[in-house]
């Protein structure tokens, strides 16, 4: 188990992070999400040693590890520039952690060879230099050279954001794969709100050095803490004062009129086939964008441009300018205080 | 009961210890060699009899020779940076930017001076027009009348330095060309400028901060000048080899220190100027789709001619020194006497002689020892302290230290060599009980520090380019400090590493400003050896021998360029570890840095 507690990161007068606080249990797959410059780098760099701490602990199984220097720590990275060592092969950068703990020549072999298969390289791909290999397959060389000395805990500093979208999305369900396998605590850093969707059991939502929430995804998608959190994560429309009035008089719950007001653009029907308990809001399309799988239009309510997306299955009918009537569910709104 | 070793552990002082004494030997370094002799300089010069003194100052003002060497390095330094620039720019367009027949070959004339260089082209020069020269005697011909003794004084050392001095327009100037926005011609084009508008008003300006660099380097060129007014400049004396005859004399040390500071104070003014200018930042495309120049055609035809003309007029005055001293170097006596050029004389003899007799290749063998050792240890010692920069980088201490070994940029090599003559000429405390006056060892030293400030700023620049990721993964998998410096951190700046020890090699090889204030009697440097060799009154053995030598170290300064900038270059890129969008830093450009002075100037050899 990890525990963080109250963990501050100052230079000078800047306070990098501050009263940082979570608890990971062993085997989950933590992330640590935020914009640029919110601190969760900072935070994991500080897990690995690489950054001291001016207050607070890093207690791994029950001992604070924060005096402890780097390479006794027993920790896994994997970094975002993958970080491998150009002068070596594929072979000797997986090796390289094994033969500082002096391992026989025959255990380091068969070793690389079990992670090689863990992350599919081929033999001849052992062979070669780092230098040799796409962006994917150094991703590989990456994971299976932290995984090598067999770390309980492995931190991944943005390892799939140098990748295209495509081979992201496909090594984001191998890494949650090795983990499930290898049955490893993972502490992952990452901007990318649908990636830390995807493959996190818990998430950390980070702003300006701390932390906003703390959540399972859907927690922190559907119950989002605070605006901030809310506008960070998926798409969200934001409810004019006029709106508002008009959902308070027709709805079931009453908002506080000097809040802020969101709702996530699924959450918006253009269609109700049941008897909930929505609102109905009269509407005129402004413009529609066709995604394949899905529809997202732009529409005009009580002052409020509401996007409504909308899953296609090639019977819509609904064009440019036209009226229609949205259906929002009083529950599905956000509501978080006014300044 | 721990030992008292164990405690010591436990404290990790015994394991901080080798770096506690590192620092110590830094901090001596840095005030033994580089403080207290600049220092010495200033009191030798304000300090007479127990009082502060301006008599200096007055000897200096009364002196005519003095006034008169002053006059004439501002003189050819004003003159000279006129001639350099409209030469240099002349060849980097005919060879980068118009369509003109022949550039590859015309281009590879024009670089001859990064190898035909120093004192090896003075000598070439001499040779060529010189008394008895090649070309002076082709002359006698046409013109019987004419004074052998033409190539000499103030009009010979401005051609010399002119055609030396050319090379930083073919290291800078020529990158800056290549580096235009090909679009922005065209659009000037589009938009109706003539060729000549296109040049004044897209080009010129786009190169501007080059240009005034160029100029600024030119300038200081012409001012520290020492071995071409040494070589040919005759009576035309200026300040540098009078500091080298006021040093000689104990009499006139405090002249030679007060000379040595007006050049001191120049070069620093000079520095800043350049240093603001390079701040102003450049001019080049901010285009993200930059397109490649294409070679502009002269469209009007006279002027095509003439551009033509003046190239290959141009290429032979910057080829022919250069193979008329490789010929030469393999006539016999009596073809280089009588300067025929012939196959009955052809011999390898010249060569045979030098390569087997130790007093002809001891000099090479001195300073490829004292350069070459210099070089290393220049490069090793520059590692740790980049890595100690590096690692505090917001201490001031650090920053403070990195500043001091700058140095030797800012002070002339010149004034450096005075300060520690001064300094050390008598058994010092700060050298634990040494003088360094007989001493084998000042001369390769002061190469040593004239090395540092330019290996220090590529050392770190690789640093930076360096992926701190992989120090970091290193240390994360359980490799101690000293483990991931020696297995990740050394290999990865292995490229940079060897092609500054070659630069370096390179750079103070034919050197003979310093070898001249320093080097020890009983083993002159090559530099030294060609200067007394290239006297008028030596024998034609002593001429075939500087032949030799210098077909020798143009031959050692080539294979450095290739492995440096050649294919050589490319077997470390691959595995060294540098960011790929940083990879263009793998190595040094020669006069390291358009900011740089501290390194000798390749073609011309003077410190600039």
């Amino acid at each position: 188990m990890i525990e963080i507690k109250e963990l501050q990161v100052k230079y000078d007068d800047f306070v990098a992070i501050n009263d940082v606080n979570f608890t990971i249990k062993e085997g989950e797959f933590f992330t640590l999400l935020g914009p640029s410059g919110c601190g969760k780098t900072t935070t994991l760099r500080s897990i690995a040693g690489f950054i001291r701490p001016s207050m607070g602990s890093i207690n791994v199984d029950g001992k604070n590890i924060v005096n402890t220097p780097i390479e006794k720590r027993g920790l896994g990275m994997i970094f975002q520039s993958y970080a491998l060592f150009p002068t070596m092969s594929v072979y000797d950068n997986i090796a390289y952690g094994l033969k500082i703990e002096k391992k026989s020549k025959d255990q380091i072999k068969q070793r690389v060879s079990e992670l090689a298969e863990l992350v599919e390289l081929n033999e001849e791909q052992l062979e070669k230099n780092v230098s040799d290999l796409s962006g994917g397959q150094q991703q590989r060389v990456a994971i299976a050279r932290a995984l090598a000395k067999e770390p309980n805990i492995v931190l991944f500093d943005e390892p799939l954001s140098n990748l295209d979208a495509k081979l992201r999305k496909q090594l984001r369900l191998e890494l949650k794969r090795i983990q499930r396998e290898t049955g490893m605590t993972a502490i992952y850093v990452t901007h990318d709100q649908d990636e830390a969707l995807e493959i996190s059991d818990h998430i950390a939502v980070f702003n300006n050095g701390k932390i906003e929430q703390i959540g399972t995804p859907r927690e922190i998608y559907d119950q989002s803490a605070s605006e901030f959190v809310c506008k960070f994560i998926g798409e969200a429309n934001y409810l004019g004062t006029e709106l508002v009035q008009y959902i308070n008089e027709n709805g079931n719950i009453a908002f506080n009129p000097k809040g802020k007001h969101y709702i996530r653009e699924e959450k918006i029907k253009l269609f109700v086939r049941d008897d909930r308990h929505v609102v109905p809001v009269q509407a005129k399309i402004i413009s529609e964008v066709f995604y394949g799988t899905f529809s997202s239009y732009l529409c005009e309510a009580h002052g409020t441009t509401l996007r409504v997306m909308v899953k296609e299955d090639g019977t819509s009918t609904i064009r440019d300018k036209e009226d229609v009537t949205l259906y929002i569910e009083p529950k599905d709104i956000l509501e978080y205080e006014g300044e | 009961m721990k030992s008292r070793i164990e405690k010591l552990k436990d404290t990790n002082l015994l394991a901080k210890l080798p770096f506690y004494l590192f620092i110590l030997f830094i901090a001596w370094f840095i005030f033994a060699l580089l403080i207290w002799p600049n220092v010495n300089v200033l009191i030798d010069i304000f300090w007479v009899d127990g009082q502060i003194s301006l008599s200096a100052f007055n000897r200096l003002a009364s002196s005519n020779r003095a006034i008169r060497a002053i006059l004439n390095s501002f003189l050819l330094a004003f003159t000279l940076t006129i001639t350099v620039n409209i030469v240099g720019t002349f060849i980097v367009l005919v060879t980068e930017y118009f369509e003109v027949k022949g550039a590859k070959f015309l281009r590879i004339g024009f670089m001859s001076t990064l190898v035909f260089s120093g004192m090896v082209l003075n000598n070439g020069y001499l040779y060529v027009y010189g008394q008895n020269g090649v070309m002076t005697n082709l002359f006698l011909n046409v013109f019987p009348d004419m004074n052998t003794g033409w190539f000499t004084g103030y009009p010979a050392v401005l051609f010399v330095m002119t055609f030396a001095c050319t090379t930083n327009h073919m290291l800078f100037f020529r990158n800056g060309v290549k580096g235009l926005d090909n679009n922005t011609i065209e659009a000037a084009k589009n938009l109706g400028s003539s060729q000549w508008q296109v040049l004044k008003d897209v080009v010129f300006p786009t190169l501007f901060p080059i240009i005034l660099t160029l100029v600024i380097m030119s300038f200081q060129l012409g001012l520290g000048a020492m071995a071409a007014p040494i070589m040919v400049g005759g009576r035309f004396e200026t300040i540098s080899p009078l500091i080298l005859s006021f040093t000689q004399r104990p009499s006139s040390r405090d002249l030679a220190a007060l000379l040595s500071i007006i050049l001191g104070i120049a070069q620093i003014i000079l520095l800043i100027v350049m240093t603001r200018n390079e701040k102003k930042g450049n001019y080049m495309s901010i285009s993200k789709t930059k397109t490649r120049v294409t070679k502009q055609k002269i469209e009007n035809k006279t002027a095509n001619i003439i551009v033509h003309v003046l190239s290959y007029m141009l290429f032979f005055v910057y080829t022919i020194p250069l193979i008329l001293v490789v010929l030469f170097s393999f006539m016999n006596l009596q073809g280089i006497s009588t300067t025929t050029l012939s196959l009955e004389y052809f011999t390898l003899e010249n060569y045979a002689s030098i390569l087997s007799n130790n007093n002809n290749y001891g000099p090479l063998l001195t300073s490829a020892i004292y350069s070459g050792g210099a070089a290393v240890l220049a490069v090793v010692f520059m590692i740790m302290i980049a890595r100690i920069v590096m690692k505090y980088k917001n201490n001031k201490l650090a920053e403070w230290t990195e500043y001091l070994f700058y140095i030797p940029w800012l002070l002339p090599g010149l004034m450096l060599a005075l300060g520690l003559i001064i300094s050390y000429g008598a058994p010092s405390p700060l050298l634990f009980n040494n003088s360094v006056i007989g001493s084998v060892w000042i001369l390769p030293l002061v190469y040593l520090i004239m090395m540092l400030p330019s290996t220090l700023r590529y050392i770190k620049g690789a640093y930076y380019s360096f992926d701190n990721n992989l120090e970091d993964a290193s240390r994360i998998l359980g490799s101690s400090p000293l483990r991931t410096f020696v297995r990740i951190i050394i290999p990865a700046l292995l490229p940079t590493a060897l092609a500054l020890v070659a630069l370096n090699f390179n750079n103070f090889l034919a050197d003979y400003d310093l070898s001249a204030f320093l080097y020890h009697p009983a083993y002159p440097t090559i530099g030294i050896t060609i200067r007394q060799n290239a006297d008028a009154a030596n024998n034609v053995n002593a001429a075939a021998v500087n032949l030799v030598y210098s077909v020798i170290i143009m031959a050692v300064s080539s294979i450095m360029f290739y492995v440096v900038y050649g294919r050589g270059s490319k077997m470390g890129e691959k595995k060294s570890g540098i960011k790929k969008s940083k990879r263009r830093i793998k190595a040094p450009v020669i006069v390291t840095g358009l900011g740089d002075t501290g390194v000798d100037d390749p073609a011309t050899g003077e410190n600039a």
